[in-house]
């Protein structure tokens, strides 16, 4: 796994993964430790699901299990939102149609877009850079970040 | 451990993508012996995933088929919010 740098005004951690599942829990781990020195309170299972829903989709859907392609996670905080960025060398999707797919009860096909946007994550697509990019605004009291549902501008 | 004519299945790790074919598989091997009475202890459950949901949506699709359903107990705040927000408490017996 390698790590970028942070920058300065707007916190952001960069990091890339081999494309499997067995390197899932290592990237939450480092991105949950980030937050901890970053931020003081945060929702730790919420991002841990978020992370979990974002990557396994890159490693499975995107790259196709291919262990020889990689997954590049960039993690914002900037203008009290919350933002992960998910690219993985996949063709890209159909935004439309994936987002907007709804997961019918007890079939479990896009249960995880389902998971990402009901816990007030705003999803779109960077076609240009072929990037999945969930953001949530919070709200920053003294650094302390409280979830709030995403509304977009 | 069973319990009259069914079982209570104790997964001691997060059901996620990495994971879940244990608990999968454990749940194959109860149907495969006969066992329609299926309840799943989330005691040590920290974490699931929609892959992991996903095995336990289809485990409770086959109990359905014998008028059954999946029987969850013991779980967290955190992971009744994801059933809640998937409605999938609507559907399988949570305590």
């Amino acid at each position: 796994m390698k790590t970028f740098e942070a920058n300065g005004c707007d916190k952001s951690l960069k990091l890339d993964i081999q494309s499997s599942f067995k390197h899932i829990d290592g990237m939450i781990e480092k991105v949950l430790n980030y937050l901890k020195q970053e931020v003081r309170c945060f929702d730790s299972f919420e991002i841990n699901v978020i992370l979990r829903e974002l990557l396994t989709n890159a490693i499975k859907h995107g790259n196709k299990n291919d262990e020889s392609k990689k997954v590049l996670f960039v993690l914002r905080c900037y203008e009290n939102r919350l933002q992960f960025r998910i690219k993985d060398e996949g063709q890209g999707f159909d935004p439309v149609k994936e987002l907007n797919e709804k997961s019918d009860i007890l079939t479990p096909h896009g249960m995880g877009m389902t998971i990402i946007t009901s816990l007030g994550y705003h999803l779109e697509y960077d076609q240009e850079e072929n990037y999945l990019v969930a953001t949530k605004k919070v709200i920053d009291k003294n650094n302390i970040l409280e979830g709030n549902n995403y509304e977009p501008e | 451990m069973s319990q009259n004519d069914g079982i209570i299945v104790y997964p001691d790790y997060d059901i996620t993508t990495s994971t879940c074919d244990q608990l999968r598989d454990e749940l194959l091997k109860s149907f495969q012996d006969g066992i329609h009475h299926i309840t799943i202890d989330f005691k040590k459950v920290n974490i699931i995933d929609s892959t992991g949901l996903s095995v336990l949506i289809s485990a409770h699709n086959s109990l359905k088929k014998d008028g059954e359903r999946l029987k969850l107990v013991n779980v967290s705040d955190n992971i009744l919010k994801l059933l809640s927000i998937t409605r999938l408490d609507k559907h399988f017996t949570v305590n």
